[in-house]
């Protein structure tokens, strides 16, 4: 059954992905001030990236296992990567015609993007978030990790300035023994928080990095190294540049993109490219 | 996909996971004759559960007005526009496709996405009656002018369709009684459950940006205790029990006799597929076209049945024990009169007369040397 599985996704890709599978990722050389200074918001003008070159990276609808898009919402990710030999960063750009960070009911997923790498040297894992035994790690960012970061939680009176409510119960100051709550018991009002889940808390940082072993075995990781920045531009593109340490077992990467506007159901490559870093050992 | 049993659409069915029916099945009989509405399972819930953050919209119990209400927004109209017309023949297994069968190969289940503004009028089409009447109108039965309350609470399926959305397999079934989670820590809110649910009780809550829904009180349960919105109800319409699967019924358990033995209480939507955990003893008057595309095309059988239950002393002493205790009936019996109830060691919890004994008092007390007033 897996090798039925390998086969039909290889034809797959063979079909649908017929220029991106020959592609790399050239990661260019440039000194650590210049890396610094290609996440501000002045990216467009930093002759890193200019001179770093681009490759085109096909998407594809999610195709494992549903719910999953219908179509490709994205087809089209453009990628450039930079790297001082200690960090690296990859700008990837692709278009969205809007910026979706409404954190109303109706359609939850923020816009995102994400990076997947071999989590250890050796054969690749499966491109579908590995497998046990395989571990792949993704760095994964989103507009509202980003905004929790520069501006805030939003609270409830942010996301529906209209709504009305009359009391919290966690909030009372003078009814009695609800007086000198804990944070702990507030907490309890809010089961995803009290369960401990990072969802629930105001992100730290703009780029979560996750490990996983196949589908539904994704798994946070407290402490990492990675950030990211991402502008969104009236002409209905994203551009998000995601930083982490140039490890030695990223040998490899894939990536994937959500559009909250499309659907927010992933699109993603369906090949490893290869990382070139020859260039980086000048 | 897995080929399961559905014995309340009387065949197999495409579901993605395997078939696995819990130890004992969590399940809630509700009297639609008797529900007015008065909302006290809506509050009762939400005082226990849901008076957080991002929970004010939340209403894992609901009441709402049938036909022209409901909550979210057109609920179940756009779930059967979706599914698209199917046939069903009384007395015969359901010929037509469940959300499972009828979904694209992308999706789990055909399904509608409600927006924003779907969950923010719970209580439009309240007491909005079918007609108006006018000069002239007289009664007549079935009405033909109508309206009947529907209160809902998650239905715990046994095929829930929340779980067979959940990409990260973050919702689970438990074994020792049948109740459906969203595990808090797992949850991504990726809002799969939201969509997939038919009956739209998966909830995203946006302050904590996971996903959730009832409960079915599980720590009262686990305790023997009937879940808040049973034990709060004002007409004493509920109860709460654990079904067992038609052929492991057991007459003395009191939602296997309303629902196998008696034929009294139907489960909503079957033909959605879903072999939800919640049944109604369906309103009698209203209009039966209705009643059979909600309640199926046996409908009409459980009608005849309810109206005979006035020379069924049985039936009415469970009727009376609905309401009559905090604790779960684990199986009951009726003599003499009589109505008792037995906890799971057959320890008797409560007795109920099924007719109230009148006293009559003297209007002087020579005891207390007073005159009782009239009050009854």
């Amino acid at each position: 059954m897996k090798i039925k599985n390998f086969l039909f996704f290889l034809i797959l890709i063979l079909v649908f992905s017929p220029l991106s599978i020959f592609a790399s990722i050239t990661i260019h050389k440039v000194s650590t001030s210049e890396l610094e200074a290609a996440t501000q918001k002045d990216y467009a003008t930093s002759s890193a990236w200019k001179e770093a070159a681009e490759t085109l990276i096909n998407l594809m609808a999610q195709p494992m296992i549903a719910p999953r898009p219908a179509a490709v919402t994205t087809p089209e990710l453009f990628i450039k990567a930079i790297s001082d030999g200690k960090s690296v960063v990859f700008y990837g750009r692709w278009k969205d015609p809007t910026l979706s960070d409404d954190e109303k009911l109706g359609n939850p997923a923020p816009d995102a993007f994400a990076i997947q790498f071999p989590a250890s040297a050796g054969d690749l894992p499966p491109i579908f978030m590995g497998a046990k035994g395989f571990p792949v790690e993704i760095a994964h960012w989103t507009i509202r990790s980003q905004n929790d970061l520069e501006k805030g939680k939003k609270e409830m009176k942010d996301i529906y300035p209209n709504m009305n409510v009359d009391i919290y119960p966690m909030e009372f100051k003078d009814a009695g023994n609800l007086k000198n709550l804990t944070e702990e018991q507030r907490r309890v009002y809010s089961p995803g928080k009290s369960s401990g889940n990072p969802q629930s808390y105001r992100k730290q940082t703009a780029v979560d990095v996750i490990w996983a072993e196949g589908f539904g075995s994704s798994a946070l990781q407290d402490e990492h190294d990675f950030h990211g920045k991402g502008y969104w531009t009236e002409d209905g593109y994203w551009h998000v540049f995601i930083k982490g340490p140039l490890k030695p077992h990223y040998t490899h990467s894939s990536f994937a993109v959500w559009n909250n506007s499309a659907g927010g159901r992933k699109d993603l490559s369906m090949v490893w490219t290869p990382l070139e870093t020859s260039g980086l050992k000048k | 996909m897995a080929t399961v049993k559905n014995w309340q659409i009387k065949r197999d069915m495409a579901y993605p996971y395997e078939e696995a029916r819990p130890k004992k099945q969590w399940s809630i009989v509700f009297d639609l004759n008797k529900c007015i509405a008065c909302q006290t399972c809506s509050i009762a819930c939400k005082t226990t559960w849901t008076s957080g953050k991002g929970q004010e919209y939340m209403f894992w119990n609901n009441v709402e007005t049938k036909p022209y209400g409901s909550y979210p927004l057109a609920w179940d109209v756009k779930v059967l526009e979706q599914l698209g017309q199917q046939q069903w023949a009384a007395h015969a297994p359901y010929h037509g496709q469940t959300i499972f069968e009828a979904a694209s190969p992308n999706e789990r289940a055909v399904h509608f996405a409600p927006t924003n503004e779907d969950w923010m009028y719970p209580n439009v089409g309240e007491d909005d009656c079918t007609n108006n009447v006018s000069g002239g109108d007289h009664l007549q039965l079935p009405h033909d002018k109508w309206f009947f309350y529907l209160p809902r609470t998650c239905a715990h399926c046994t095929y829930p369709a929340c779980l067979a959305a959940c990409p990260r397999k973050a919702i689970y079934k438990r074994e020792e009684d049948g109740i459906v989670l969203i595990d808090q820590s797992r949850c991504k809110g990726y809002g799969e459950c939201v969509k997939a649910c038919p009956y739209k009780k998966s909830m995203y809550n946006p302050y904590t940006r996971v996903s959730e829904k009832c409960i079915g009180c599980y720590p009262a349960v686990e305790q023997g205790y009937q879940p808040m919105c049973v034990q709060n109800c004002i007409g004493k319409i509920r109860i709460m029990g654990f079904i067992n699967p038609p052929w492991k019924m057991r007459a003395n358990n009191p939602v296997d006799y309303l629902v196998h033995k008696m034929g009294l209480a139907l489960p909503y939507y079957p033909q959605l597929g879903l072999e939800p955990n919640i049944y109604y003893i369906p309103p009698i008057h209203a209009n039966k076209e209705y009643l059979a595309q909600m309640f199926g095309p046996n409908v009409n059988d459980s009608i005849e049945q309810y109206k005979k239950i006035k020379n069924d002393p049985m039936t009415q002493g469970l009727l009376v024990l609905m309401g009559s205790t905090d604790r779960i009936i684990h199986s009951f019996d009726v003599k003499k009169g009589i109505a008792y109830a037995y906890d799971e060691k057959g320890d008797e919890i409560v007795s109920v007369p099924i007719t109230e004994p009148l006293i009559e008092r003297n209007a002087f007390d020579s005891h207390y040397n007073a005159v009782r007033t009239n009050t009854p």
